[in-house]
């Protein structure tokens, strides 16, 4: 870092900022709102209220809620997303050789010790922060990429020869993450078919009982709110987001030598 | 109500730096290491906004996986611009 | 009392926007397939901060984040929570923008993989011409 690009980036930085003061000079400048728009202040007001059983999620995260109840196919577009980008790079890297277990150094034993004391907390802090998602900041989302930080410390401090030895490998990653996505999906439609079943209605992606559609899934656990579907699907997001992100780094994580020059045609298919 | 304006001017002003340094510098793991900066400026900001479902989706991504991926990527091709 | 919202919005909305410039700036101007995947995560944040920027909202002494911190005991304590809190619709749309961007991210980082052990490099300037000297086949 020469002293020159610190030069410019300090006075490039002091110049939006005395940009943005002199903006805001008098009251003016950017001004947010004052009032909360209409679709806004419905789902706040919506968003935990046992006095009006057939609009509430249950939930006391508003933001939970608008993800997983009130906008959920949103969500599970978002899902397909990451699904085809986890599937584009399965195919890029196809072909590759998983080599059969070696162990190569690693880092130095401070650093090895040490992480060794802070992986178990990542692990535990990511599993709480989903299953937590419906009364505190947190989701499947959130908390699946925070358990996909600990094999990516692995891999780092202890070197990708420390998973493999472990027994894991790729494919049964993808196979799990399979899995996960497959019962998000019959989650979804586990209400319609339900309904269907006794003879009453019930609408694909439902979460609570409605005026004309009765079922709805378990709303409380003893005296805790819980927020029936988006309680399932925190826990099934956090199972799918961290398998496949763990998928993606062991790909990458491979040597330049075991993996298939598959850009050169159909020379992978012999 | 002062506190939150001294934590937005200070860290917006490390954010500016972080991301020139991190979009001319020719060493690839100094950009990482500054993209993961500019993800902590960014997080921190976020929370002064009143949101904290976004600061925690996205210190993981920014901070940790990301410059992880990258430093593994930076091993296999040039470590080095041009 | 309100200049002060205004001011901290009005100094993040400034530097955000320099920020987009910046990585702009990166994505052309530098001839690396990494260095261009950088500036490209460096552009998706700065926009992300913006649509928090859209979320916020000026209400009493100051905005509290759109979660409930107990049960509401009596109807009447719901009217509270949305006359103090921000807009959590946008914020909702900001987690999916981010797993959105990791994607990308994350695909563009192995096309680049595939592209050094191909071409035999990740200069912009220089795969054009070994694409050509390898197309008459």
């Amino acid at each position: 870092m020469r002293r020159r690009d610190l030069a410019v980036a300090v006075s490039l930085a002091s110049l939006s900022i005395a940009l943005g003061a002199v903006f805001s000079l008098g009251g003016l400048g950017v001004i947010p709102a004052s009032d909360l728009r209409g679709l806004a202040g419905s789902v706040l007001k919506n968003t935990f209220n046992p006095w009006s059983p057939n609009l509430t999620a249950y939930s006391l995260n508003a933001v939970a809620a608008v993800m997983w109840d009130y906008r959920a196919l949103d969500t599970i577009l978002e899902t397909a997303v990451l699904f085809a980008a986890i599937a584009g790079i399965a195919t890029l890297f196809r072909g590759i050789r998983e080599p059969p277990s070696f162990r190569l150094r690693g880092l130095t034993l401070v650093v090895k010790a040490s992480t060794r004391v802070v992986i178990p907390l990542i692990i535990v802090a990511g599993i709480s922060l989903a299953i937590h998602g419906h009364l505190s900041p947190g989701g499947g989302f959130q908390g699946g990429a925070l358990l996909a930080v600990a094999p990516a410390l692995v891999v780092t401090v202890f070197s990708v020869g420390a998973i493999y030895v472990a027994g894991i490998r790729a494919r049964t990653l993808l196979k799990a993450r399979y899995l996960a996505l497959l019962l998000i999906v019959l989650t979804s439609i586990a209400i319609p078919i339900a309904a269907t079943i006794l003879g009453a209605r019930g609408y694909v992606l439902q979460n609570m009982g409605k005026a004309d559609a009765p079922l709805s899934m378990p709303a409380w656990f003893f005296n805790t709110p819980l927020a029936g579907s988006i309680f399932v699907f925190n826990l099934l997001e956090l199972i799918a987001v961290s398998i496949g992100l763990t998928y993606c780094l062991l790909l990458m994580s491979a040597r330049m030598e075991d993996i298939r020059d598959s850009l050169a045609g159909d020379s992978v298919y012999e | 109500m002062l506190v939150p304006l001294i934590v937005v001017l200070v860290f917006s002003f490390f954010s500016v730096v972080a991301t020139y340094l991190a979009v001319v510098e020719r060493d690839l793991v100094n950009s990482a290491v500054f993209m993961a900066l500019q993800g902590v400026c960014y997080a921190l900001i976020c929370y002064t906004l009143m949101a904290p479902d976004v600061v925690v989706a996205y210190i993981p991504v920014s901070s940790g996986l990301l410059p992880i991926m990258l430093l593994a990527v930076l091993r296999k091709t040039e470590r080095y611009e041009r | 009392m309100s200049e002060l919202p205004v001011a901290i919005v009005t100094v993040v909305a400034t530097v955000v926007t320099v920020n987009v410039a910046i990585a702009i700036y990166g994505i052309f101007s530098r001839p690396s397939l990494i260095k261009k995947v950088i500036a490209l995560v460096l552009f998706t944040d700065s926009v992300n901060i913006l649509a928090v920027i859209v979320g916020f909202r000026i209400a009493g002494p100051f905005p509290s984040p759109p979660i409930l911190p107990g049960q509401p005991a009596k109807p009447e304590d719901i009217g509270v929570f949305p006359a103090r809190s921000v807009d959590p619709i946008p914020q909702a749309l900001l987690v999916t923008a981010i797993v959105i961007g990791l994607a990308v991210s994350v695909f563009l980082l192995g096309l680049a993989v595939l592209y050094y052990k191909h071409f035999g490099t990740t200069d912009t300037r220089v795969i054009p011409e070994v694409e050509e000297a390898e197309a008459p086949k």
